[in-house]
């Protein structure tokens, strides 16, 4: 748009680039954050890196790849500014008071509650059905919600002009599409953890019901958790932690879009991309046809499935059930490296949505 | 500033690079199909894509009956349950389809969402069990009444019949390849390759030895006092199966160290007794004990303890056996592994340590001696165990009665290792005879193991081992069936049990061509 067209009174992206300044305390902190995770960074490198003990650990690895999340954490540190801070607990705030956050919320955690009554679908394997339904419905839930929180953290900003007073204070426009994106994370992490309660207080009731508490805790390979309850809420906890990177990268996709898109469009093209990274795997293995059939497609066909491949956001990475019906216990390498990569991706989707977010005028 | 915004694009470029350089890392975790130590469980992260290859080839080998994955199995419903990471849900959805697919008799409508459940949920062992069961049980059976195939002839059907049980044990392998550590689809894959494939080999027995080995083999759920179902450790059932499928092979000597050392930990010494109450089966029928009985109760008068011993004259072996055969049964789990054995070492341990020695006519002899109850080679103390009886006060009637049950029990009881062990007889002494270079004899005793496996596949319409047999012979040697021997067998049920044992040992000369 050329500059002559604009209306001057229209907030541009050029005020308030500056912010407000950040107290040297702040900066400290930020600094004791940065290099918390510099250490965690370090000892991954040098032996964080290694599977869980009794793994044969043949494919353990380390590429400096690995680090760059650790450095995308650390930078997302460094973005937190007071204002942007203010602006996630706002966020936050108002993410909660939605009601429909609270119907869903409550649904989730009734239906969690009461998923104990549902085994009899799966007669001989309950234990098994509990764990699939209580990962499955605490993914959908929040999915749900990452999406469609993601999509409306800026649009009904800019539709109700409320933006133009956010913008008018001394707030620059990163900090207001980070903020955002803090508070957003902080609600999916609030209702992560109030449905993982849920789920995993009815595991633990389940499991202590067949087999009495103190057997319930024992690793004696017998009754409903082989391996003992401690180890099986452990490794549930881990597998709906990793879930918590699949959320970033949703609610990043959803706020990117939504830069772009209008709110159903995105809404749409959000879960088109869910289902596209959630079968990254697929993708990748069409792409090589690296199996016992060899290539699978034309070459022309590859290339536009390899291209497809770079940009998708593998989110299967964060689906660990596999280790979980085998009773191996999810690795911290794994999570580490599965997470760091998670990071990574909504850092690019962040960068794109500030992209289209910086210059846009309202 | 423009310059600042397309750096953080660009830097945005490079992280997406990054991104896509990290995963390979990722990817040998999800990916490692490397074992565990010391279980069977893989260290990957993620699924098996092998489906992909399956699909993949789906459209190619259309000649191949396998059931595979295809395009018109993707339902939309399934794609989604891909597509979404929410397999196991879908998955449960279509096994409910599937069952009621099954209660409306519609067992080929099943098949495709069986493989698409299974594909979704490769941990769900019960689909696995089912699949597997369905194709070489029901489709099994459900072949020789579609009205297409009985069109097609014997021979269709036999081949259809053959790819239904190779399906149901493919699943079964497929299904305890992706839970290698739960015992029940190695037990199933063993239990269907040996009692519907008809293979009693030293592959099915390793399967039954690697389910045996899993933590959830004994396994069983039983009620606390508290009301409250627990599991605990139950009977050795896959340490007997092996034992009965070393009989029904038979290898005799194997499956009394079975029974014996494995199951019973039973010490030389208790062996040693426990063939002597073998032999006193042998020589005086199942209900030996009375002899104990009647001597306990007599011991201390001597008039009818000489009588008795006179009678009897191993009295003392028999009395030591029997008690070491309660004392042993008496101990949790052993009744069955020391009844096997005992009655195992009265039958047909004497026929073959003959056959053992080379001596193949005369253990033929002892076998069908055995087989028919002749007390030349069989029972040889009845006469004795009548007076037993007339010294416990039975009426001469109840004697007889007793005696008669005796020779009938053993005869009925002797058909189905019988008929397995003479076959088994026949056929190393056509190997023997190949060795000695007579194959005239060569022909004649594998046309006798034929009939024989005939005999017993008749005799019993569930032997599938003895039915592959006869198949391979007729395969290989052109054998017709044997009308005689079927219409015999046929006529010996309208008695009741059916009596497939030859009357008197063939005459292989009888078998020349």
């Amino acid at each position: 748009m050329s500059p002559s067209l604009q209306n001057q009174s229209i907030i541009s992206a050029r005020n308030y680039a500056e912010g407000v300044p950040i107290s040297p305390r702040w900066r400290a902190a930020q600094f004791v954050l940065m290099g918390l995770i510099a250490l965690v960074a370090v000892w991954f490198a040098i032996a964080g890196y290694r599977s869980p003990a009794g793994d044969s650990g043949k494919f353990d690895n380390f590429s400096p790849f690995d680090l760059v999340g650790f450095g995308v954490l650390a930078w997302a540190v460094w973005l937190v500014t007071p204002t942007t801070w203010t602006v996630a607990i706002t966020t936050f705030h108002e993410a909660i008071r939605r009601r429909w956050m609270g119907a869903l919320l409550g649904f989730a955690v009734v239906m969690l509650g009461v998923s104990t009554f549902f085994t009899w679908m799966q007669p001989g394997e309950e234990q098994k059905f509990l764990r699939d339904y209580g990962i499955g419905f605490t993914v959908i839930i929040t999915l749900i919600a990452a999406i469609f929180l993601g999509v409306a953290m800026t649009v009904p900003d800019i539709e109700r002009r409320t933006i133009f007073t956010i913008l008018s204070k001394p707030i620059n426009r990163r900090e207001y599409l980070f903020g955002k994106y803090l508070g957003l994370m902080m609600t999916l992490a609030l209702n992560l953890l109030v449905m993982s309660a849920i789920f995993l207080l009815a595991y633990a009731y389940f499991v202590i019901s067949k087999e009495g508490f103190a057997a319930a805790w024992r690793a004696d390979g017998l009754g409903v958790s082989y391996n003992g309850l401690g180890f099986d809420l452990s490794n549930l906890a881990k597998a709906l932690w990793l879930h918590f990177f699949n959320l970033a990268i949703m609610a990043a996709v959803a706020m990117a879009l939504s830069q772009f898109l209008t709110g159903i469009t995105a809404i749409i093209i959000a879960f088109v991309v869910y289902f596209l990274g959630q079968s990254a795997s697929y993708w990748e293995r069409l792409a090589g046809g690296s199996g016992e059939s060899g290539p699978v497609l034309a070459p022309a066909i590859r290339g536009v499935v390899d291209a497809v491949y770079f940009v998708l956001p593998r989110l299967d990475r964060f689906d660990v059930r596999e280790r979980i019906v085998n009773d191996l216990p999810v690795g911290i390498n794994y999570m580490m490296k599965a997470g760091s990569m998670g990071l990574v991706y909504a850092a690019v989707l962040l960068v794109v949505a500030y992209f289209a977010f910086s210059d846009r005028e309202f | 500033m423009e310059l600042n915004k397309w750096a953080v694009l660009g830097g945005a470029g490079a992280l997406l690079v990054c991104y896509n350089l990290a995963q390979p890392g990722i990817m040998a975790l999800r990916n490692n199909d490397e074992k565990r130590p010391n279980t069977n469980k893989r260290e990957a992260y993620g699924p098996s894509l092998d489906w992909l290859d399956r699909l993949a080839k789906a459209s190619e080998n259309k000649d191949d009956n396998r059931v595979k994955l295809d395009f018109s199995v993707m339902s939309s419903l399934m794609v989604a349950g891909l597509a979404s990471g929410f397999k196991s849900q879908v998955a449960n959805l279509l096994w409910m389809k599937s069952d009621e697919y099954w209660h409306q008799g519609l067992f080929t409508r099943q098949v495709p969402l069986m493989e698409a459940v299974v594909t979704l949920d490769p941990q769900f062992i019960d689909a696995w069990s089912t699949a597997g069961w369905h194709w070489a049980y029901n489709i099994y059976a459900d072949i020789p009444m579609n009205p297409d195939y009985k069109k097609k002839g014997d021979a269709v059907i036999v081949a259809a019949q053959q790819d239904a049980i190779d399906t149901g044990l493919d699943y079964l392998k497929r299904g305890y390849n992706m839970n290698p550590d739960k015992y029940r689809l190695w037990f199933e894959w063993g239990w269907t390759r040996a009692e519907k494939a008809g293979f009693y080999d030293e592959e099915t027995l390793q399967h039954y030895r690697t389910a045996r080995s899993k933590s959830d083999a004994r396994e069983i759920e039983v009620t606390g006092p508290d009301g409250k179902p627990r599991k605990e450790q139950g009977l050795d059932i896959l340490g007997r199966t092996i034992g009965h499928l070393l009989e029904r092979i038979p290898e005799f000597d194997k499956a009394l160290d079975q029974y014996a050392d494995d199951l019973m930990k039973a010490t030389p010494a208790q062996r040693a007794a426990l063939d002597k109450a073998g032999a006193a089966w042998g020589r005086y029928g199942t209900n030996y004990p009375v002899i104990v009985e009647v001597w306990e109760a007599n011991k201390n008068d001597p008039q009818i303890a000489a009588q008795i011993r006179r009678l009897v004259p191993e009295i003392d072996d028999i009395v030591a056996g029997h008690a070491m055969r309660n004392k042993i049964a008496a101990q949790p789990g052993k009744d069955q592994p020391v009844g096997a054995y005992v009655s195992i070492t009265a039958r047909y341990m004497p026929a073959w340590k003959i056959m053992k020695q080379g001596r193949y006519e005369q253990a033929k002899e002892v076998l069908v001696g055995v087989m028919n109850a002749n007390t030349k080679y069989h029972l040889q103390g009845l006469d004795a165990l009548a007076k037993i009886y007339e010294i416990r006060g039975d009426a001469p009637q109840a004697i007889k009665t007793q005696i008669e049950d005796a020779k009938k029990i053993e005869r009925e009881s002797t058909q189905d290792l019988g008929l397995h062990f003479l076959a088994r007889l026949y056929e190393m002494a056509a190997a023997d005879a190949k060795k000695k270079g007579n194959l005239k004899l060569e022909d004649a005793y594998k046309h006798l193991a034929y009939e024989t496996w005939y005999r017993s596949r008749t005799r019993d319409a569930l032997d599938f081992y003895a039915l592959r047999n006869t198949r391979v012979y007729e395969a290989k040697y052109g054998f017709k069936t044997p009308e005689n021997v079927v219409k015999q067998i046929k006529e010996s049920r309208k008695g009741g049990v059916p009596n497939a044992a030859p009357a008197l040992p063939p005459n292989v000369e009888g078998y020349y061509r």
